[in-house]
């Protein structure tokens, strides 16, 4: 991932996991060793009219389905994770990356531009997608107590496989 | 007086939140009906009066700038305050939703304070005028 690009990614991130789950994400060493799965993978982008710049991008989180509970429970202020339904852990981590994307968006190519964000994905993954994802540029994040991966894209390289 | 408030958003834990939100303002809180995308939104407003309308803009079925532009042209409901909140930071976008009568946006994600800030200040707006 380009250097500034990843610059703003990892603001952004940190902002919207603070102000959505008031948790605090901090930059970690790529050296973390992957957490114990079940992972999931979010891929949100975006597309749109930018004249000046790129005009297509998007982020890619890797984490844990368990960290994706606990931003559901931060945010719908229950106290224990366990208490949150699997779809609600998916719903909190799309919601998650859905706003960082529209502040990547924003930050990298300029408030003039408008774009349209595609609905995020989730899916499970297998602990090897932590490798690919590391190769492919990502950099880690510790958010509290759980390492996690992002990856941040914009055109026209498109989503690193 | 109690308000009643429609949270209009296809994301489950963000209208959670938002309703927590909402009981933490501090307002006089009335019924908080909640909506997955705009057309849910049209056919809760069809049988239930609300005093304010927190919609999102970026969802399935029917989006926030169809519901809006539905609404807008609803009799009664024409004049219904409304709060965008949402992802997207465009200029020309918070414009145009501007030029079709929303009365506050707020970009997420947001503070409490953001939300009761831009609440106070549109219901204050809606009972003066």
């Amino acid at each position: 991932m380009e250097p500034e690009l990843t610059k703003l990614a990892l603001a952004a991130w940190r902002e919207v996991t603070g102000q959505l789950a008031f948790m605090f994400a901090v930059p970690a060493s790529n050296d973390t060793p992957p957490p114990a799965p079940p992972l999931v993978e979010v891929v949100g982008s975006f597309a749109g009219d930018n004249a000046d710049g790129p005009d297509s991008g998007g982020v890619t989180l890797l984490c844990t389905q368990a960290l994706g509970a606990e931003i559901a429970a931060n945010m719908l202020g229950l106290f224990d994770p366990e208490e949150v339904e699997p779809e609600a852990a998916a719903d909190a981590l799309r919601e998650t990356v859905n706003v960082l994307v529209g502040h990547l968006a924003t930050e990298a190519c300029g408030s003039r531009a408008v774009f349209n964000l595609a609905p995020p994905v989730a899916s499970d993954v297998p602990t090897s997608r932590w490798t690919d994802l590391l190769a492919a540029g990502a950099v880690t994040t510790q958010v509290e107590d759980s390492p996690a991966l992002l990856l941040a894209w914009l055109a026209p390289e498109g989503a690193p496989a | 007086m109690s308000v009643n408030v429609l949270i209009v958003d296809d994301s489950v834990t963000m209208r959670g939140m938002v309703a927590r939100t909402l009981e933490l303002c501090g307002l006089p809180l009335g019924e908080v009906l909640q909506a997955a995308n705009g057309q849910e939104a049209l056919e809760l407003l069809a049988s239930n009066w609300v005093d304010l309308v927190l919609t999102d803009i970026n969802m399935p079925v029917m989006d926030g700038v169809a519901f809006l532009t539905q609404l807008r042209t609803s009799g009664l409901l024409a004049t219904l305050p409304v709060v965008v909140i949402s992802t997207e930071g465009s200029e020309q976008r918070i414009a145009e939703l501007t030029e079709m009568g929303v009365n506050a946006y707020l970009r997420k994600p947001f503070t409490p304070e953001a939300l009761r800030s831009v609440l106070l200040s549109v219901l204050e707006y809606s009972v003066g005028a």
